[in-house]
């Protein structure tokens, strides 16, 4: 099973640098591709850190535009290229939050509703479905293994740009306690990631 | 003490994947990534590829249609200059209608101007705000080294090559963490850094590098600083180096001090 999951998920890899080549290369039908695999999670990350519909559009096509220009920067070392997508998308979205000071309501994250959107991918399409299935079993099992406030505190940081600091304030918890089920929130994923999960 | 400095960086890897990292602290960081250390590299990978699941938690929305033809017109029209503008037809039309048209079309440049100049205000101003919260979380973190129970302080004087530059470095030898305070440095071109070493056993070890944008007094926090037994200390320097800072000084020395 952690085979085939391994296996699955460097054939997406290796998917991804052959349409990141020819991107490089200006081949617009590449980067087509790309985006038929990418752009509904990218638009649902901005989506979750924008309260906007028109500025997460904004960022979607920021990150597109510019994987189509700098897509040479890409570091093969420093992680895939879902992530550096990923990363690219969130930077963007987190730096118009910010300057937006969209920071005036808190959006407290509902464990029970990623639950229930696990399994609420019917809106994909099939390039898109490949893409989540690759990383489901890991999204399940974190879920299951992450506690709630390990979660929220994660999403606080990752979708909010909360700082530490910030999280103990809105979560009435030490900050001692916010950095350590963090780093333990963090520690639980990679494991995951590496698949170095028992079940 | 190499193996303290490597700690301190991997500990900036998840700050840096979140974006919490202020300008100078982000920009030591990718200065020590640049240096191919492979350790905080690794982790810094593993990091993102760890977080850049936490979208997948949420209900996936479809990205408006129209989105992907935008993109895609929009790197056509990067990809093809105005040489591929279709010429306007010319027969058969009123010249009323080309006046009304020409009418048209100024009152549209004028507001898309208008619009322009008001967008522009306001990303200066959000530009601003940003750059305010950044200074304030560094005034912070300046105020936490200048409160440690114990510091240390070294004047660093201007060297030949400018003579009017002056600066102050504090710091935590527990923490190992400093200030370090410029002045009258000069602004350095996009492709150069300062870069700050301190001197033990005749050797320099850097220990980051910054640049100047206006010729006035700024503040930067040093981590990881390597050597931080005052004894132990010859010198501080600083030389300006390519982007990004070398292993060992190539440049003009700008400043130099000695604890003694």
């Amino acid at each position: 099973m952690l085979l085939a999951l391994i296996t699955q998920r460097l054939k997406q890899q290796q998917d991804d640098l052959t349409l990141l080549k020819r991107i490089e290369r200006k081949d617009q039908q590449a980067l087509s591709e790309l985006y038929d695999r990418y752009a509904s999670l990218l638009y649902t990350l901005s989506r979750r850190i924008l309260p906007s519909p028109e500025e997460a559009e904004d960022v979607v096509q920021e990150v597109f535009l510019l994987v189509w220009k700098k897509s040479s920067t890409y570091v093969e070392s420093r992680g895939t290229v879902y992530s550096w997508i990923i990363t690219m998308c969130r930077n963007k979205a987190i730096d118009t939050l910010r300057s937006k000071r969209f920071k005036k309501q808190q959006q407290e994250i509902d464990i029970e509703e990623a639950k229930e959107i696990l399994s609420d991918d019917h809106r994909l399409n099939p390039q898109e479905q490949a893409v989540v299935a690759d990383y489901q079993r890991i999204v399940q099992t974190a879920l299951k293994r992450l506690s709630r406030d390990q979660i929220r505190i994660l999403e606080l940081s990752y979708f909010k740009g909360y700082s530490q600091s910030e999280i103990a304030r809105i979560l009435k918890m030490p900050l001692g306690t916010v950095k350590t089920k963090m780093r333990q929130g963090v520690l639980k994923l990679r494991q995951l990631v590496r698949g170095e999960q028992k079940g | 003490m190499e193996q303290r400095q490597r700690h301190t960086f991997l500990d900036l890897c998840l700050p840096y994947a979140l974006g919490r990292l202020n300008e100078g602290q982000r920009r030591q960081f990718e200065a020590h990534l640049r240096t191919g250390c492979n350790e905080c590299n690794r982790e810094l990978a593993e990091i993102q590829e760890s977080l850049s699941i936490l979208p997948l938690l949420h209900r996936q929305q479809s990205a408006p249609r129209s989105l992907k033809e935008s993109i895609i017109r929009q790197i056509r029209q990067e990809e093809k200059p105005a040489a591929g503008q279709p010429a306007l037809p010319g027969v058969g039309r009123p010249w009323f209608g080309y006046g009304i048209a020409a009418v048209i079309a100024l009152i549209l440049v004028g507001l898309m101007f208008y619009v322009a100049s008001l967008h522009d205000t306001i990303t200066q101003q959000d530009r601003q705000l940003v750059e305010l919260r950044d200074e304030l979380e560094r005034k912070e973190e300046i105020l936490q080294v200048l409160q440690a129970p114990r510091i240390n302080v070294v004047i660093l004087k201007g060297a030949e090559v400018h003579p009017a530059g002056y600066g102050k470095i504090i710091w935590d030898p527990e923490k190992r963490v400093a200030v370090f305070q410029v002045a009258n440095l000069p602004p350095i071109p996009e492709d150069k850094d300062y870069q700050l070493w301190v001197i033990k056993d005749k050797t320099p070890i850097s220990t980051g590098v910054f640049s100047i944008q206006h010729e006035k007094e700024s503040y930067f926090k040093v981590l990881g600083l390597t050597v931080a037994d005052r004894n132990e200390i010859e010198a501080f320097a600083v030389t300006l180096e390519p982007k990004g800072g070398l292993p060992k000084p190539s440049g003009a020395v700008y400043m130099i001090g000695s604890p003694q």
